[in-house]
């Protein structure tokens, strides 16, 4: 027989057991809202940085910086072509056996699509060892901002500054022929390029070499049947040019490309 | 595994990612190419794609200051603040590394062991900050 005491003790127990038993449920409860507040919010924030990423690597529909390289871009752009010799529109070793010309406008996309993520695998493995020289023909077949781009490029490629030129305007392309290659814009761009003389890139842009050098490329590109850009042709020696015919512009299989004609 | 040791490793999981994270920001600014195991330059390639920025900031400095605050939670706030907060930060670096590893494997064309290692453990993080929360001690 329990006494009246024990047995209210023994209610308590129970009754604290319970307690407890419904505090931990209502914390897990807690906690299980937590994880699913933690797990929304992460999934807004990925796709959001997702969309933002996606968004500013492509090639379509980015914001133009206005022709202000970022610091960090600039290093980048000097660090991709430090110590490679660069004379007027060829990148390498003059004595390089074989040439890699290639047709661009600066305007065009998917040439700035090649510049990012192609190019810096063609520097490292083909240009820096001495195996190929790389020929940039600028056309202007876009529009007036082509022109406008390729004129500035020719001028910096009197300074023997036109790849690192082209290149961080690639990075800066803004919405084809909005006008937006004003004289700002390429003194932005020029002022990122590592030794370039931009006051004298924007007087020599319109002197008689600088077009001379957008008339010899229209010519090259009319003389080689190029429709398209980027168009590329390997010549090596004295051979005749091959042209390059590429599906994507992904370094894997334009190393592959590559390969098959410098065999 | 009791609550303290939980968040001592989870602490220790986040200075590590925060030392990978550190390196590559400085690679980043410095302008250098990142040390990669067996060559290759695939790490530089990564580094120096597209998407390395994100709206100008270095993704590798996204990184650090997300591995940071998730330290900083672990040590700074109270556990019922900190659980939630570091299981948050750390789904968000888990789902945001998975995307980064997308594109390094069918965008890039290359995979940097640094960005490996980095998602690695901000996955393993993510997976003790969820057993973190749901385990109740009343």
């Amino acid at each position: 027989m329990s006494t009246k005491s024990e047995r209210r003790a023994a209610a308590r127990a129970i009754r604290e057991q319970q307690e407890r038993a419904e505090r931990r449920s209502a914390e897990r409860r807690r906690r299980l809202l937590q994880l699913g507040g933690a797990v929304a919010l992460a999934a807004v924030v990925v796709v959001v940085a997702a969309v933002v990423l996606s968004g500013g690597g492509g090639s379509e529909g980015r914001a133009s910086s206005g022709g202000a390289p970022s610091a960090a871009q600039s290093r980048e752009v000097g660090a991709l072509f430090a110590g490679i010799p660069q004379r007027g529109t060829v990148l390498g070793d003059p004595r390089a056996p074989a040439t890699l010309t290639e047709f661009a406008d600066l305007q065009c996309p998917f040439c700035a699509e090649y510049a990012r993520d192609v190019l810096p695998t063609v520097v490292r493995d083909y240009v820096r060892p001495g195996r190929l020289k790389l020929d940039l023909q600028l056309m202007s077949f876009i529009g007036p901002d082509s022109v406008r781009a390729a004129r500035m490029a020719a001028a910096a490629g009197m300074q023997n500054r036109m790849w690192p030129f082209a290149e961080l305007f690639y990075r800066d392309q803004g919405q084809e022929n909005s006008g937006y290659v004003t004289d700002g814009f390429l003194r932005g761009i020029g002022s990122a390029v590592p030794g370039l003389d931009v006051q004298r890139a924007l007087r020599q842009r319109s002197s008689p070499a600088a077009t001379r050098a957008v008339q010899a490329a229209a010519r090259a590109a009319d003389h080689a049947g190029v429709e398209s850009t980027p168009t590329f042709f390997v010549t090596r020696g004295g051979g005749p040019p091959r042209a390059l015919e590429l599906q994507t512009l992904t370094p894997g299989e334009f190393t592959a490309k590559l390969d098959a004609a410098l065999r | 595994m009791s609550d303290r040791a939980l968040a001592r490793a989870m602490l220790v999981l986040a200075l590590a990612g925060a030392a990978i994270a550190g390196y590559l920001t400085w690679v980043h600014y410095a302008g250098i190419e990142p040390f990669c195991a067996g060559g290759g330059g695939a790490c530089e390639r990564v580094q120096t794609s597209r998407y390395a920025e994100l709206g100008g900031v270095p993704v590798a400095l996204l990184g650090l200051v997300g591995y940071l605050a998730i330290a900083g939670a672990l040590t700074l706030a109270p556990a019922s603040a900190a659980r939630p907060a570091v299981a948050f930060l750390a789904l968000a670096g888990t789902g945001f590394s998975a995307y980064l590893t997308y594109l390094e494997l069918f965008e890039i064309d290359a995979i940097c062991q640094w960005c490996v290692a980095s998602a690695i453990v901000m996955g393993l993080l993510a997976v003790l900050a969820v057993t973190r929360l749901l385990r109740v001690d009343v």
